[in-house]
């Protein structure tokens, strides 16, 4: 598979003439995994946006294979690039088999007709996702994390190289989190798809992503591999929260523990109090 | 590269997917029968019965005594403009619903067809035009009334609710101005203006149907080559654009298309009340939800006319015009779907 590198070069964006990025580079590390992570308002989604051409840069521009993503027709380039916007919004009564078709649209014209490779793709995108068996349900009737893995085969049925995802695990409880984002990594390694996601959680990005981008005020913090880029004082530099940095044992990342003003046995030295 | 499991999967969707596509055709095919028996009763049985064969004789061109007048010019130009209108109607609806995602985004209920008919009752009583002119008028209205509305709901892009909310306000400032021109309207043109009121087909011409038709077929089939990029639109903006769909082109001309029937379909018959809003649930009501209600909306638009036209005039003591039935029927469930969408805090 030819993988699709996707770079954002001097970026400035923002709503209402605000600007919310400022200068910014990237360069998404094609077939890895990355994790975008910041406080509020630093304009993670922003970017994100920026990448999904949902929002147009003020200045700047944003290249897939070398070619801007708003050069690019709309049609032409879903089924390059898909995205998972955060809240995505399911018509009263759809089945979810009639959900995940839709990612079929860039690969159909206007009048063609649905096609045995259609129906393959939209199969193994329920596989991939465990939800084979609930293609004739309604979407209405799932619990949150089905509901999640559904969209999610929504975007895979795309058959995308790069997946957009803005924070795929919000409103779900923590089994459910880590179910998405283990589902991710299948993808990752399976298809050799390219990973893009806002994380609210600092741990579970640490742990889940190949390269971790921390933003500030609209600008790239720091970013690279978890393990060089999840420091303590990254943590006080991005969210302004004293912290402890350590080894989490059960996945050889990087963990970050808070440190509040209560409830504390020792301080950020580990001197007990 | 697809494993034995995804094959059969793949077959179980296909199967899936026809067994549906045949019984949505079902449903329509029915449907559509049912317009036909309407049309076929509304030309038989009036005031008086009328012979089918002297129907057919008068349908095929031949003269014949009395049927000639009650069905070649009573009966059959105001079945057709009914049906004509009712599909308009239907359609331009369901579109507005379906891309809004909210039942209550419906041109009359948003003031389309209410700007279409002010500016018709202005035309008619101020002015003291006729004919032509008034429809010509009305359509423009239609189309400035939409435009003005998407102006007001403008903020960094247009939203449903905000849309709606708009049009409902605007809807009432034109009722007040219709009321108004009303209150001053000599009694000679008073009779004109009330169809704009609640629309009617009263007194319809084939050719008042001309123009419905051709509204219909060039805004009609636009519409359904659109009709996948609707379909993804009611997944929110976000998600059609990464779709691919070029959503702000394809919003501007599923409006334009859809204000057009509305605006044209007004000026052959009035406002007919509430029969772009209910085509569109009832379609779903009978189609099943989730699939995309077009075509049956347009037919149970057409079956809404036909037949509430039918009972205005024969069925209820008194006459009444087809928009007085139609609103009878249509109010309550406005009420019934406001009263349920504050309840859920949201206009869903």
């Amino acid at each position: 598979m030819t993988r699709s590198n996707l770079v954002a070069e001097q970026l400035t964006a923002g709503y209402d003439h605000r600007a919310i990025l400022r200068g910014l580079d990237l360069s998404v590390p094609p077939g890895q995994v990355t994790a975008i992570v910041g406080a509020n308002a630093c304009g993670k989604s922003t970017l994100l946006r920026c990448l999904a051409r949902l929002l147009q840069p003020e200045h700047g521009n944003v290249q897939l294979d070398g070619r801007s993503i708003h050069q690019i027709q709309t049609k032409e380039l879903a089924r390059k690039l898909g995205l998972l916007p955060q809240s995505p919004l399911a018509p009263d009564g759809i089945t979810v088999a009639d959900l995940v078709s839709h990612g079929r649209h860039p690969h159909q014209g206007m009048f063609s007709r649905w096609k045995k490779s259609d129906d393959l793709a939209v199969a193994k995108a329920l596989e991939a996702t465990g939800s084979s068996d609930l293609a004739d349900r309604a979407v209405d009737e799932l619990s949150g994390g089905q509901r999640q893995r559904v969209w999610i085969a929504m975007a895979l049925a795309q058959e995308t190289d790069v997946l957009l995802l803005d924070e795929p695990t919000t409103f779900l409880d923590i089994s459910h989190q880590i179910e998405v984002l283990d589902l991710l990594i299948d993808l990752n390694r399976n298809r050799g798809t390219t990973i893009v996601m806002v994380l609210h959680d600092l741990n579970l990005a640490a742990r889940y992503s190949d390269f971790l981008v921390a933003m500030r005020e609209g600008q790239i913090h720091a970013s690279g591999p978890p393990d060089k880029v999840l420091t303590e004082s990254l943590v006080e530099d991005v969210f302004g929260l004293s912290n402890v940095v350590m080894m989490d044992p059960t996945s050889g990342k990087p963990m970050m523990l808070p440190l509040g003003r209560h409830r504390m046995i020792c301080d950020e030295k580990g001197i007990a109090q | 590269m697809s494993t034995a499991s995804q094959t059969t999967l793949a077959d179980q969707l296909a199967q899936m997917r026809q067994q549906r596509a045949r019984s949505r055709s079902r449903v329509v095919t029915t449907i559509c029968g049912a317009v036909l028996a309407g049309f076929a009763v509304t030309l038989c049985l009036g005031q008086s019965l009328t012979p089918p064969i002297d129907v057919l004789r008068v349908l095929a061109g031949s003269d014949v005594p009395g049927a000639s007048f009650t069905v070649g010019t009573l009966r059959l130009p105001r079945a057709i403009v009914s049906i004509m209108a009712g599909m308009s109607f239907g359609l331009g609806g369901v579109v507005f619903q379906a891309m809004l995602r909210n039942p209550l985004a419906s041109p009359d209920i948003i003031g389309i067809s209410t700007g279409a008919s002010a500016a018709a009752v202005f035309a008619i009583v101020m002015l003291g035009w006729s004919g032509l002119a008034v429809s010509v008028v009305a359509v423009l209205a239609g189309f400035g009334v939409a435009l003005l509305i998407y102006l007001l709901a403008w903020r960094d892009g247009v939203t449903g609710t905000r849309l709606i909310l708009v049009g409902i306000g605007l809807s009432a400032m034109l009722e007040s101005f219709i009321a108004y021109v009303l209150s001053r309207a000599p009694s000679w043109s008073l009779q004109d203006a009330l169809r704009w009121l609640t629309g009617s087909v009263n007194g319809a011409t084939l050719g008042q149907a001309f123009p419905v038709l051709a509204s219909l077929i060039v805004f009609g089939s636009l519409l359904l080559t659109r009709q996948r990029a609707i379909e993804a639109m009611r997944l929110g903006d976000d998600s059609a654009i990464a779709l691919g769909v070029p959503v702000a082109r394809d919003r501007a001309i599923v409006i334009l298309s859809a204000v057009g029937l509305i605006a044209v379909a007004t000026a052959a018959s009035g406002p007919i009340a509430f029969v772009a809003f209910l085509s569109g649930p009832i379609a779903l009501r009978i189609i099943g939800s989730g699939k995309s209600p077009f075509i049956a909306a347009a037919l149970i638009g057409a079956l809404l006319v036909l037949i509430g036209d039918y009972v205005g005039q024969h069925l209820l003591p008194g006459r009444y015009p087809v928009g007085i039935v139609t609103g009878a029927l249509g109010a309550p469930y406005l009420i019934y779907l406001i009263a349920r969408s504050n309840k859920s805090g949201e206009g869903k």
